[in-house]
């Protein structure tokens, strides 16, 4: 297993050249890609049958059009032609249209103003049906001045319509496991940082995005050598912890021997937030792109889930890094430094323990789950960008509080538990407060557990 | 454009209203972080509160009404209505988190403003809180620009360096409102209530153990220096005559604390030197940059591949680095002697 080599910190290299190594890094990435497809259903808002958007064209006078499409069940839309569609003012029919071999119908109106329309389902050919019946009839379509009003009459499966409720909330279920493995491998990396530094990094965020970043420059930009994306993982991730390694030699160190206190740390995390995000936008761009491979993959069913193949990939890497960090933690002559260093510092600088050696490693060990969570990160519908990792980084957070901050485990936990949260409270609320129920359930935990789910530290004033 | 013109315009930016609400804003931050010692992350949440509480007030009750004396009032009530939901959230903030150690507090408080930010910005917020969601409100105001007896359209001052009759208006009670602010603050914390205040930042256990309640001091700190925020995001607000919630991002209380640490962390007028401070240089860099860029000097444009929206960018990278800078170099800022620099309390 990866993280179990127990010369881990003086042969990083050796150990990701390893053939297992390698074979855990080619699961992930293998894993990294599956769900486009699927997440596209879930999110793409599910549009009202009676949908009308308004167009207006130099064609002079007012008419209302549309075209009638069939879509099946694959999304696919073939025009509907010889359906009737007819437009009254107040009980009075003043206009009646077929739909042609395209599917596009017209009726000029008389003026301005609000009509009905009814669609006669008696001429449409066999097999085809409205989406929603109950659009047969619109009551209200208003027509402005010169306007040549759209008017969609939806037929055929809509995606997503034929979702049981049980359906839409495993799904939305496995789409909170596969955030919170995300999550968790994020905050592992955060927490096990904080366990020996004391440091509440803000600048985690920004690893995040760099893991995402080295990724697609190694498999995608036309400036790197357009590896695949399962080797450019190993590179990322290397680098990553190379980068954090060097803030850890060239500030944070020099920071605690000087003295600076926790807080101040904590502030100039904020600063070094700021600055390495916005370097990113400007190398970057601010537009968000997806990886070159597994974008897109075929969705398809298991159990009550609808999903594609990488999301269990993603949720499966996640996992087995996150376990190897246990055993690592637990069973390692390293891992149990670090444990010593996080639990009693005077202690373990006692018992000879080199402080700065261990703390270096935590940094290097905590970055590379890091970067890992990025590029799974940017595997799902999020894709790459440049402020990815900040806006993941106050979930991280929670995580890591919920399971009480400097306990790895407790981050584990507390990143499924929030990865959940989040997306399946989208099952009751609205998309957009997916991140603040995930937030108010935090606070509420603290307010009423203020160790943590799993925390047994003391953490008050 | 030349560099005397972005000296003129980085000139207008830090004397203006704008740098007026964010002096008073860092008075507040100062008060909970530099006197009472609490990392309060969540200071762009009681900004909105205060912007957003007016801009809601009016225009639920008195947007529409033609009457100016029906508007004024309900202007002022609305004011009054920002600075109390700011209360309220401060108080219920501190019932959650005043007993958390730091790390904890500055967490908790981040991610409060941000749930409040985000339930504004959904339609959930738009469809039963007015808060229009992600286009905000505006010109909730305009009953405040209408009672001017300054001509909204004459330009006065010197040469280029100008301001429009309205911001001269806002100005004349911007300026008042620092200088009382920051006389009240004063008196507070030289009143035995501040001396607590300070004890408390210094060693809490040393407060407790002389029969302080440190919970209720801490409250109070949170709660006043809420206030005085609210106060800064309704001034933020009326400047612009628009609130929307992406200006009250987490940036928002990271340059306040670049404003407060800048000017030095416990001194009252630090807020006030620091943000004249951080105005000028940043909008003067920030306009150098760009001509840089536009100009190609040095060839910046052609080599480097900028343009001006990174550019714009330059500006985060600017504050980012001085609070990197100043904490690890300076951290008592600039009015700070190096005996009193409290940020490593």
């Amino acid at each position: 297993m990866f993280f179990s080599n127990s010369n881990f910190s003086s042969s990083a290299t050796k150990t990701f050249l390893r053939p297992r190594t390698l074979g855990v890094f080619a699961l992930a990435i293998i894993g990294i890609m599956a769900f486009q497809s699927y997440v596209n259903a879930q999110e793409s808002t599910p549009e009202n049958a009676t949908d009308t958007d308004t167009q207006t064209t130099e064609q002079s006078g007012e008419a209302i059009r549309g075209t009638l499409l069939d879509q099946d069940k694959e999304g696919k839309r073939t025009p509907v032609k010889g359906v009737s569609i007819s437009v009254f003012l107040g009980d009075t029919k003043i206009g009646e249209g077929k739909s042609d071999s395209e599917g596009n119908w017209r009726v000029s109106v008389p003026s301005a103003g609000t009509y009905r329309m009814r669609l006669d389902t008696s001429t449409l050919p066999t097999g085809v049906t409205l989406t929603d019946p109950k659009q047969q009839e619109l009551p209200e379509v208003e027509v402005r001045e010169n306007q040549q009003k759209r008017v969609i009459f939806r037929l055929g499966e809509v995606q997503g319509s034929g979702i049981s409720r049980l359906e839409r909330f495993s799904n939305l279920f496995l789409a909170g496991l596969r955030l919170g493995a995300i999550i968790a491998l994020a905050g592992v990396g955060l927490t096990l940082i904080f366990s020996v530094t004391n440091l509440v990094n803000f600048a985690h965020g920004e690893l995040i995005t760099l893991g995402a970043l080295l990724a697609y420059f190694f498999s995608k930009s036309p400036l790197g050598p357009e590896w695949h994306l399962l080797i450019a993982v190993a590179p990322s991730v290397l680098l990553v912890a190379l980068f954090s390694s060097l803030t850890e030699m060239g500030m944070w160190r020099p920071l605690r021997k000087k003295g600076t206190s926790d807080l101040s740390i904590m502030i100039i995390s904020i600063g070094l937030s700021l600055v390495l995000r916005h370097i990113w936008q400007i190398i970057f761009g601010a537009s968000s792109k997806p990886f070159r491979q597994y974008a897109t993959q075929k969705a398809f069913n298991f159990l009550s889930f609808t999903t594609v193949p990488k999301t269990f990939w993603i949720i499966g890497i996640s996992v087995l890094i996150l376990v190897a960090m246990g055993l690592f933690l637990l069973t390692t002559k390293h891992g149990t430094s670090l444990r010593a260093l996080a639990d009693n510092p005077t202690l373990a600088k006692a018992s000879g323990i080199n402080t700065n050696n261990t703390i270096l490693m935590a940094w290097i060990v905590g970055s590379a789950t890091t970067a890992l969570s990025g590029i799974l990160l940017a595997a799902t519908p999020q894709q790459v960008g440049y402020s990815m990792g900040w806006n993941l980084l106050l979930s991280v957070f929670a995580a890591t509080i919920l399971g009480g901050i400097g306990n790895v485990y407790g981050a584990m936990v507390g990143g499924i538990l929030i990865g959940v949260f989040t997306e399946v409270s989208t099952y009751w609320v609205g998309g957009d407060l997916k991140f603040a129920t995930a937030l108010t359930i935090m606070c509420l935990v603290l307010l009423f557990r203020p160790q943590g789910v799993l925390g047994w530290k003391v953490r008050t004033a | 454009m030349g560099v005397g013109e972005v000296t003129i315009n980085a000139l207008q930016a830090c004397v203006g209203v704008g740098a007026i609400a964010y002096a008073i804003s860092g008075v507040g931050l100062n008060l909970q972080f530099g006197f009472t010692g609490l990392l309060n992350l969540g200071h762009a949440g009681s900004m909105m509160m205060g912007a957003y509480g007016t801009a809601i007030f009016v225009e639920v009750t008195g947007f529409s009404d033609s009457n100016l004396w029906v508007r004024l009032p309900i202007l002022g009530a609305g004011v009054l209505i920002g600075i109390l939901a700011a209360d309220i959230m401060g108080f219920i903030l501190g019932l959650f988190t005043l007993k958390l150690r730091h790390e904890y507090l500055a967490i908790i408080t981040i991610a409060f403003a941000e749930i409040l930010r985000r339930v504004i910005r959904s339609k959930w917020g738009k469809e039963n809180l007015e808060t229009g969601g992600a286009n905000g409100i505006q010109n909730f105001a305009e009953a405040f620009y209408n009672i001017s007896p300054i001509p909204p359209n004459g330009h006065y001052g010197i040469g280029d360096f100008t301001f429009t009759g309205r911001q001269v208006w806002l100005f004349l009670w911007a300026l008042p409102t620092l200088i009382l602010i920051i006389l009240l603050i004063r008196t507070l914390l030289n009143s035995p209530w501040g001396r607590v205040i300070k004890a408390i930042r210094e060693d809490e256990e040393v407060a407790r153990s002389l029969g302080k309640n440190v919970f209720l001091y801490k409250l109070q700190s949170l709660c006043i220096g809420g206030t005085i925020g609210a106060i800064a995001g309704i001034l933020f607000a009326f400047e612009r005559q628009n609130v929307t919630p992406d200006d009250f991002e987490p940036e928002l209380t990271f340059y306040v604390y670049t404003i407060v640490i800048l000017g030095g962390t416990s001194k009252i007028w630090g807020s006030v030197v620091g943000s004249i401070v951080f105005w000028f240089s940043l909008i003067w860099l920030e306009g150098i940059v760009k001509l840089a860029i536009n100009e190609n000097w040095l060839w910046v444009a052609s080599v480097l591949k900028l343009n001006n929206a990174q550019g714009g960018v330059i500006r985060f990278i600017l504050v980012g680095l001085t609070l990197i800078l100043l904490l690890a170099f300076r951290p008592e800022g600039i009015l700070g002697k190096k005996e009193g620099a409290t940020a490593n309390g």
